[in-house]
């Protein structure tokens, strides 16, 4: 299906496939029932100071606009027929089908869509020069920017269309089909930003076509003959955008103070006086396959999984590869006693990438060739237990303990060669002395030994060996210490009580709270409050009405001491 | 290996532990009896709908009723056999599925309910929190998936400290139905942190497709863990971003060299400093300009922060400043 019309004409044969098949269904003398209703309305949108951050996903029009739903559910013995569909503006319409025979064949098909408004960075911070210098002759490092659309109203629409069936396989109930499909477009506009000049920073905003695709198609089947229960699912996606990346020219090199020496500057940069592109967003490739099974021994469940997936970037042909398996244990010695076991191992793969680059300054003996290696290669193991017993009907109790390491091949983290060790811990209780109120506890704690720390960071790399002169780029070293803002200890507690007075209402009240703190870097004190509690109460006086309100605080707070620059350039 | 059983436990965290785990076990229990009742028999579901004429009005909808047509006793088929029930009025008498698993865990909703989507469900934090199946689901009723409250109040019920998140200003469109909590949580699972299939990052890219790579010039982080710069349950500032740009950058960088340039300041009665490109745009730069310029927004010229394939201009910085 290479094209959009054989890809609408599958949605469309499957949209109408399916209340064929149910009103055949229909047509047999079995008791039957269904019931469909309309609802015709509109909505009113208002507004004095239209802020589109508020309206990104609500954005109204200043009118009145017509609003219509429809619904039907039917069903003719053992088959059944779901239909819900729901217009809200053209850029908002959801619908979903679900059908159903017996229990052998079902099916799915849904789709919905909602515009999304982008903001547009209006870049009026960029604007400034550097001070005057001792001759008090202003600086000549400026910063200025430029909008070629400057009244543009940037957004997209995304549509998605998924379907899901399940079929099981004639005279055999313990075989099953299961086939999926899923695909996201994305159409509109949005900002994109440029630098387009060496000796001064000029950003040029543009506009830039959004065509985004996304299809994932994916087919299966389960086992299920007995103690063991079997299933195969594999996944195949693919990204693509259909629009051309923009393109801007980038001007000839000059030292922005230096009498525009262009001498001087060619040499540092990749690329200049030329034609770029940049925004670009590269067709991407992935394929999964996940293997499940489970088994009851006794008192015991075993479960098990594995999955590898390789992950291609079609533009630059590379390629990531994973492999994970994971096995998951549940004994139950009796009723009140209940023991689970996780362990996993994975292990990613992503290609190395050797850069060539310009040399500096062409004399200079500095080169800039490297290989790119990345974080993402890496060796992740993971292992949990955790106990929960139920000494009396009233209260249950929670005990839990994990570690999980990971191990990445090419990329220090400060103080350890690349591995990140964390424990995890959490303990709690649950009390129910009847069935109109309950309470549970929770306290977890997590301590992480050499967390996740930027290495060589975004800008200059460090530790070069270069001859004289000493470059700026050097003393990046200086500057770089371990700074994160990962934490190396966690502390929470998770605290909820739930009160039922009657069937028809229901209140609860919790808080949730946690510190995060890491002090064992050498550039940063890291720490992060989290404080969330809250009260709801719900009332439904008959199964049709449901009235509810809640008021919920988050509290989130972090502190970090931000690095000095130590020299200016 | 057990050095830490020598040392006074007193001074022992992991014999503190070992003694909490026993202690739990030698807690007083009360046997619970699980179960259906002993001695009676099927009386089918003209009986039951005689006295629970409500319930039996409404589960004729209801997705178990309607796969049981031509069965007389599909109450029974959850409730076991009701003659002891029906005689004495009892309701110790009949067996009642959520009281039977707050008792003691046992689930007869698992006894159908298999497949692919439950292979995970024993063990799952769901499955050990929960009062059961009955928590979100009313089985009598016929509601879609004949949940208790559609989604996300019901979500949030227990995950109140999302409610609060998903109104912040920036979140995804979850409170306007645009999205659901179960695109990206599987319920019943309980895999990996209950995402639906991917662990991690591998979830957010199975919507954010165009951010998979692998990229040449990569962003460490966005390989380590997405939840490094973002909350996906929704925050105050700009693009579910933890903190604000540039404080959320200078976290893990130090501030761009050239931020500590000051700005060009006019001394009275001279020009003021006008923007080259477009005189109708002028402005006038302070001794503040520059760090306005250089720290507001660092994504304003590292555009591409999740990865690129095209290198950026700077050869000290490697191609890798992720501006294009």
């Amino acid at each position: 299906m290479k094209t959009p019309f054989l890809r609408w004409l599958f949605v469309l044969s499957v949209a109408l496939g399916l209340p064929i098949f149910s009103l055949l269904a229909f047509s047999q003398e079995e008791p039957g029932y269904s019931v469909w209703s309309l609802w015709l309305g509109s909505h009113y949108t208002g507004y004095e100071d239209f802020s589109k951050k508020v309206g990104e996903f609500d954005r109204g029009k200043e009118e009145a606009v017509p609003e219509i739903s429809l619904s039907f559910s039917g069903y003719r013995g053992d088959q059944s027929l779901d239909f819900f569909g729901h217009y809200y503006d053209p850029k908002r319409i959801s619908f979903s089908l679900t059908g159903r025979s017996k229990d052998i064949l079902s099916g799915l098909v849904s789709y919905r869509s909602f515009y999304r408004q982008r903001a547009t960075d209006l870049l009026e911070n960029l604007m400034a020069r550097e001070a005057v210098d001792q001759e008090n002759n202003p600086g000549g490092k400026m910063f200025t920017y430029e909008h070629e659309v400057p009244d543009a109203d940037f957004g997209y629409t995304r549509h998605e269309i998924e379907s899901d069936f399940q079929v099981k396989v004639p005279g055999s109930a313990k075989f099953k089909i299961i086939a999926a499909h899923r695909s996201i477009l994305e159409k509109g506009d949005d900002q994109k930003v440029v630098s387009m000049h060496c000796s001064s920073c000029h950003m040029v905003s543009k506009s830039a076509e959004v065509d985004r695709r996304t299809h994932t198609v994916s087919a299966g089947i389960e086992i299920d003959p007995g103690p063991l229960f079997l299933s195969y699912i594999g996944t195949f996606r693919s990204f693509k955008s259909e629009a051309p990346p923009p393109e801007e020219h980038y001007d000839r090199a000059e030292h922005p103070v230096k009498d525009g020496d262009p001498t001087n500057f060619a040499s540092n940069v990749i690329f200049h006086d030329t034609l770029i592109a940049f925004g670009q967003m590269s067709e991407n490739q992935k394929m999964a396959h996940t293997l499940k099974m489970k088994t009851e021994v006794g008192k015991s469940k075993i479960l098990g999984s594995f999955t590898n997936t390789q992950a291609k970037n079609k533009f630059a042909e590379l390629k990531i590869e994973s492999n994970s398996g994971g096995l998951k244990y549940v004994f139950s010695p009796n009723l009140k006693t209940r023991f689970v076991a996780l362990a996993s191992l994975s292990r990613i793969e992503n290609d190395e990438v050797p850069i060539d680059l310009p040399a500096w300054r062409g004399g200079d003996p500095a080169q800039f060739d490297y290989i790119r290696y990345s974080n993402l290669t890496r060796t992740i193991a993971k292992a949990s237990a955790e106990f929960i017993y139920q000494p009396h009907r009233k209260y249950r109790l929670f005990f839990s303990a994990g570690y999980e390491g990971t191990k990445r091949d090419d990329y220090p983290t400060y103080g350890a060669d690349g591995k990140t060790t964390k424990l995890k811990f959490s303990a709690g209780a649950k009390y129910r002395p009847n069935l109109r109120f309950s309470g549970r506890f929770k306290y977890f704690f997590e301590n992480t030994d050499d967390p996740f720390s930027p290495y060589e960071q975004l800008f200059e790399r460090s530790g070069k060996t270069l001859g004289s002169p000493f470059y700026y780029f050097q003393r990046d070293s200086l500057r770089y210490g371990s700074i994160t803002n990962q934490p190396t200890n966690l502390h929470g507690v998770d605290f909820t009580i739930n009160f039922r007075p009657n069937r028809k209402t229901n209140m609860s009240a919790g808080l949730r709270a946690s510190l995060e703190t890491n002090g064992e870097t050498d550039s940063l004190d890291f720490e992060r409050t989290k404080l969330q509690p809250q009260v709801s109460a719900n009332f439904a006086p008959t199964p049709r009405w449901n009235l509810f309100g809640s008021i919920s605080y988050a509290y989130d707070k972090s502190n970090g001491l931000a690095v000095v620059a130590m020299m200016d350039g | 290996m057990f050095k830490f059983l020598k040392r006074p436990i007193r001074k022992n965290p992991a014999g503190w532990v070992l003694v909490f785990i026993l202690c739990l076990f030698f807690l007083p229990a009360v046997y619970v009896m699980g179960g259906f009742p002993p001695d009676a028999v099927e009386v089918g579901d003209e009986l039951c709908s005689a006295c629970h004429e409500e319930v039996s009005e409404q589960f004729q909808e209801n997705i178990h009723a309607r796969l049981s047509v031509g069965d007389e006793n599909t109450c029974e088929a959850c409730h076991g056999p009701g003659s002891a029930h029906a005689e004495e009025g009892d309701l110790t008498l009949i067996y009642n599925p959520p009281k039977d698993y707050i008792a003691t865990g046992m689930n007869l909703c698992t006894n159908c309910h298999k497949g692919v989507a439950f292979t995970s469900w024993h063990g799952s934090t769901h499955y050990e929190t929960a009062e059961g199946c009955s928590d979100c689901h009313r089985v009598h009723s016929e509601g879609k998936h004949l949940l208790a409250k559609q989604e996300p109040q019901l979500c949030f019920d227990c995950h109140a400290d999302k409610r609060a998140q998903a109104r912040m200003p920036s979140h995804h469109p979850v409170m306007e139905g645009l999205v659901s909590c179960v695109d990206c949580h599987s319920v019943h699972s309980g895999d990996v942190k209950y995402t639906v299939g991917d662990e991690g990052r591998e979830l957010c890219l199975s919507c954010h497709t165009s951010l998979q790579g692998p990229f040449i010039f990569e962003h460490e982080p966005v390989n380590e863990d997405c939840g490094i710069c973002h909350d996906p349950h929704g925050t105050v500032a700009d693009k579910m971003l933890l903190q604000n740009e540039p404080f959320l950058c200078l976290s893990c960088h130090p501030m761009h060299f050239h931020v500590t340039l000051t700005g060009y300041v006019n001394e009275p009665g001279e020009e003021k400093f006008e923007v080259r490109k477009h005189p109708e745009r002028g402005g006038i730069s302070t001794r503040d300009g520059v760090k306005r310029a250089m720290l507001t927004k660092c994504t304003q010229c590292h555009s591409e922060i999740h990865g690129s394939d095209l290198p950026s201009q700077s050869t000290s910085g490697e191609g890798r400043a992720l501006t294009r």
